[in-house]
């Protein structure tokens, strides 16, 4: 059997070879630029093309927030705005006109400058309604919105269809000079100095108009890095923009952001030393808080301007009852399952906003907020008394656990059958919640889009808030929103926000279960790692790369 | 041999249409709007829908949808997916990948499961048989996502000799334990295939008259009992690589490489009709071919058979 000895032979000898060649070829599978003083951060392939106007998700926020300087920038480590291109915005007496000057001698990344007429026309370009950009309606604060950007009388499912522009440009913004541009507001915006820190305010250089779609994957900022490539689904490449005079000039050279389909892989990655910085651990690494102990001194659990809601639907009629509302808040062992189930990477919610949101401090406690199981059934008896509820979660998320948790400490306390039902996709859950479609409470939550206390209350307690699809209205809490935005300055505005907030946690359209905090690791390459409490994002300004010990 | 390639090839485009259509219609019935999970926690600017649907002609009968995308890909234009990325671009970075990832994973499979296989199916029962025997049942009993995640924590982070994940300009190298991952089921299949295949046909007529003849033993095993035996294995090697090359979600999302699988996964979570089917299309064909290919060569090896 020479014959059988000798293919086995060379097949043994084969395998040998390949599994050596394997040992020898290790580590650094994406090479990144600018040698040494580069990093490499996580990040999900971004859903839109990257145009500041068109990006309002987490994946390409990230790099367009690396890409883009605004007006105003959100500090760090409070959240508070802060001016940064803007040299000053002036308000008028009620809030209803500001002159902003911008700094002079800044310039985009292909070397044109930053003028007035930047801001002006990519304001102008992302409320048109024929670009159809997602972040259209945050200009819609802007006198002459509705001549770019009609509504459609029945909705977006409706049969009829919105009528067209009848204007090119918004008649509220004007240029003065080409470092000063005034805004004239449709309704009092005492906001308007935190909210123009948002991406979408971003300006765009000229070479934009000329071809949105080409810029959307090769796109020039005025940020502190610039783009240099984009491998769909694998990276995308950034690297300093030298000629950067805003504050927080970077001292990485540049940063690779490396694409993952999913964040278990991306959390192997950092432990064995190829991707640099993790801005959230995947959920098995939260159990028994196992990413401290793979990682020690290189994790951050940051808290950031989010929480995490129930939402009830008041078109149908279980839930329509204040009563109900309340005793099923009361019913939830918040506390138990922060501890059980996010290992403490949650903290239980107080009050319908983050405590660390500026302006927090006023909003009063939620007394219905506090898990009081004899209050609890009390409340209940009063109410509706549904004989099921049921709590909508999306299935592609991990999001069972929790669910499953709220419902049974409501089963629990209150005797009432509860199930926690999943909806296969994300989209399919919004679809439903839209069309107000939905069958019981559903998971819904909010992170700050600038941290402000009427990002939380306008969108989704006021009757005609863009997020509030559950149909809560109540015309006090929409007085105490327009009363706050027609203030002077933001500090009387937040005080009458608050009082918004308290009529909001007597009425409980919703109950604010925990406010999320962030678990960040890395690894020994970099070090003064900052994670950006309204964002989450790692603060790539302050960033280093650790010297060579 | 001709007239039976070409009636072959010819029935590739009723099943061709067929496939196209029915998956078209399916990813088209998934509920849900593509747009509406576009814009986070908050519903999606009206203007945006409106235009996202007059794009991809949404708002049309399915049928006519799907001629109309079917007309665009005959001529060669994959066109956008949802993201505005154009499918072809999308599917020349993915598709060399899962090539490579199911070239490899086979190399493994044939080269381990055929010499495991002989081994033991020539040798008769004793400690070696045991051995395979035990170690495929083992490698049966496995899901694909645990060997997946031991060999990645193992070797990757716990030893470091291989990167946890495998980009799409890896070396080759680095490849090698997505497929033995991905090879490991198919390893076990093939060695226990080969080896019954060969124990059967060591007691065949045509192997006593071959001894009679005088022919030697390696001539006889070489030439005559492999080859013979070596027909159930290769079409489960030709059927093996057909559905390779349609890609590897689980594995293609432990060692996160950018490949097939994943694109069609996400694209059908998305209900992105249009990478779906061009996606699908590639691989009925590339699967029709391979049959092909094995039918074909069950002539080479065994001159019984005839196709007219």
């Amino acid at each position: 059997m020479r014959v059988t000895r000798t293919v086995a032979a060379i097949a043994a000898g084969l395998s040998v070879a390949l599994v050596a060649a394997g040992c020898g070829g290790s580590g650094g599978s994406g090479d990144q630029a600018g040698g040494e003083q580069a990093i490499s951060v996580y990040a999900g392939e971004p859903e839109n093309p990257l145009i500041p106007a068109n990006t309002n998700e987490n994946n390409g926020g990230k790099v367009v927030d690396a890409l883009f300087s605004q007006l105003v920038r959100y500090n760090t480590d409070t959240g508070a705005p802060e001016l940064d291109v803007a040299e000053s915005i002036e308000p008028n007496a009620d809030s209803t006109e500001f002159t902003i000057t911008i700094k002079d001698g800044l310039t985009f990344h292909d070397g044109s400058p930053v003028t007035a007429q930047s801001f002006v026309d990519a304001w102008n370009w992302g409320a048109h309604a024929s670009n159809s950009a997602l972040n259209a309606s945050w200009f819609d604060f802007i006198a002459g919105y509705e001549e770019v950007n009609p509504t459609d009388p029945d909705g977006s499912t409706g049969p009829q269809e919105a009528p067209a522009p009848t204007a090119e440009a918004m008649s509220g913004l004007t240029v003065q000079n080409p470092t000063t541009f005034t805004v004239r507001t449709n309704k009092p915006y005492a906001q308007f100095q935190t909210v123009v820190g948002y991406a979408a305010f971003a300006p765009l250089p000229e070479s934009f108009f000329a071809d949105p779609d080409a810029f959307g994957q090769n796109p020039v900022g005025n940020g502190p890095f610039r783009f240099e490539s984009w491998q769909h689904n694998q990276s995308i490449e950034l690297t300093r923009y030298d000629g950067y005079q805003g504050t927080g000039r970077p001292s990485i050279q540049a940063v690779t952001f490396q694409l993952y389909q999913e964040d278990g892989a991306a959390y192997r990655d950092v432990q064995a030393g190829n991707l640099d910085f993790l801005y959230q651990v995947p959920q098995s690494a939260l159990v028994n808080r196992k990413y401290t102990t793979d990682f020690p001194e290189r994790n951050a659990n940051t808290v950031t301007m989010a929480n995490e809601t129930m939402t009830f639907p008041f078109y149908l009629e279980a839930y329509n009852d204040v009563n109900t509302r309340r005793a099923i808040s009361m019913a939830i062992d918040r506390a138990s399952i922060t501890d059980k189930v996010f290992f403490g990477a949650r903290e239980p919610a107080t009050k319908f906003v983050p405590g660390i949101l500026p302006g927090a401090d006023q909003v009063g406690d939620c007394e219905f907020c506090v898990f009081a199981p004899e209050k609890a059934k009390e409340a209940w008896a009063m109410g509706s008394q549904p004989a099921t509820v049921a709590l909508y979660y999306n299935a592609d998320a991990s999001h069972k656990q929790w669910t499953e948790a709220v419902c049974g400490s409501v089963t629990n306390t209150l005797g009432v059958a509860c199930n926690a039902v999943p909806v296969p996709t994300f989209a399919q859950l919004r679809q439903a919640v839209n069309a107000q479609d939905m069958q019981g409470m559903y998971r819904s939550g909010w992170l700050a889009d600038y941290p402000s206390l009427d990002n939380f209350l306008g969108p989704n307690y006021s009757s005609t808030g863009s997020s509030n699809e559950g149909g809560y209205a109540n015309p006090m809490v929409d007085a105490k929103l327009a009363e706050g935005s027609a203030k002077p300055d933001e500090a009387a505005a937040a005080k009458a926000w608050a009082e918004g907030f308290n009529i909001v946690a007597q009425d409980m359209p919703a109950v604010p279960l925990w406010n999320t905090s962030r678990q960040a690791v890395w690894t020994d390459k970099v070090t003064n790692i900052k994670v950006n409490v309204r964002s989450g994002l790692l603060d790539l300004s302050q960033v280093q790369v650790a010297p060579e010990a | 041999m001709g007239r039976y390639i070409l009636r072959r090839l010819l029935q590739l485009i009723p099943v061709f249409i067929g496939t196209t259509f029915i998956i078209y219609v399916l990813v088209w019935a998934v509920p849900g709007n593509p747009f509406a999970g576009k814009c986070g926690d908050r519903p999606c600017p009206d203007s945006y829908i409106q235009q996202m649907t007059e794009k991809y002609n949404l708002n049309d009968p399915v049928i006519s949808q799907y001629l109309q995308y079917m007309g665009n890909l005959l001529t060669g234009d994959f066109g956008e997916n949802y993201q505005q990325i154009p499918i072809a671009e999308l599917i020349s970075d993915a598709y060399p990948v899962t090539i490579k990832l199911a070239v490899m994973a086979l190399l493994v499979e044939a080269v381990i499961g055929l010499a495991a296989g002989i081994l033991t199916g020539l040798r008769g029962r004793g400690f070696l048989d045991n051995v395979v025997l035990v170690s495929t049942l083992l490698v049966i009993s496995l899901p694909v996502f645990v060997t997946g995640f031991l060999l990645q924590i193992w070797l990757g982070v716990n030893l470091g000799l291989v990167s946890p994940t495998v980009g799409s300009d890896a070396p080759l190298v680095d490849f090698i334990v997505p497929a033995v991952t991905l090879g490991a089921l198919s390893t076990a299949y093939v060695s226990r295939l080969m080896r019954t295949s060969l124990r059967e046909n060591r007691r065949a007529d045509y192997m006593r008259t071959a001894k009679a003849k005088g022919l030697t033993d390696n001539r006889a095993v070489g030439v005559h009992l492999l080859r013979n035996s070596l027909i159930p294995v290769i079409t489960f090697l030709g059927t093996d690589l057909g559905s390779l090359m349609g890609g590897a979600i689980i594995t293609e999302g432990i060692f996160n490489i950018n490949g097939i699988g994943g694109l069609v996964f996400r694209s059908i979570t998305t209900k992105d009709t249009g990478t779906v089917v061009a996606v699908v299309t590639l691989l009925v064909l590339v699967y029709l071919l391979m049959n092909l290919l094995v039918d074909v060569l069950y002539a080479v090896l065994d001159p019984r058979i005839r196709y007219d």
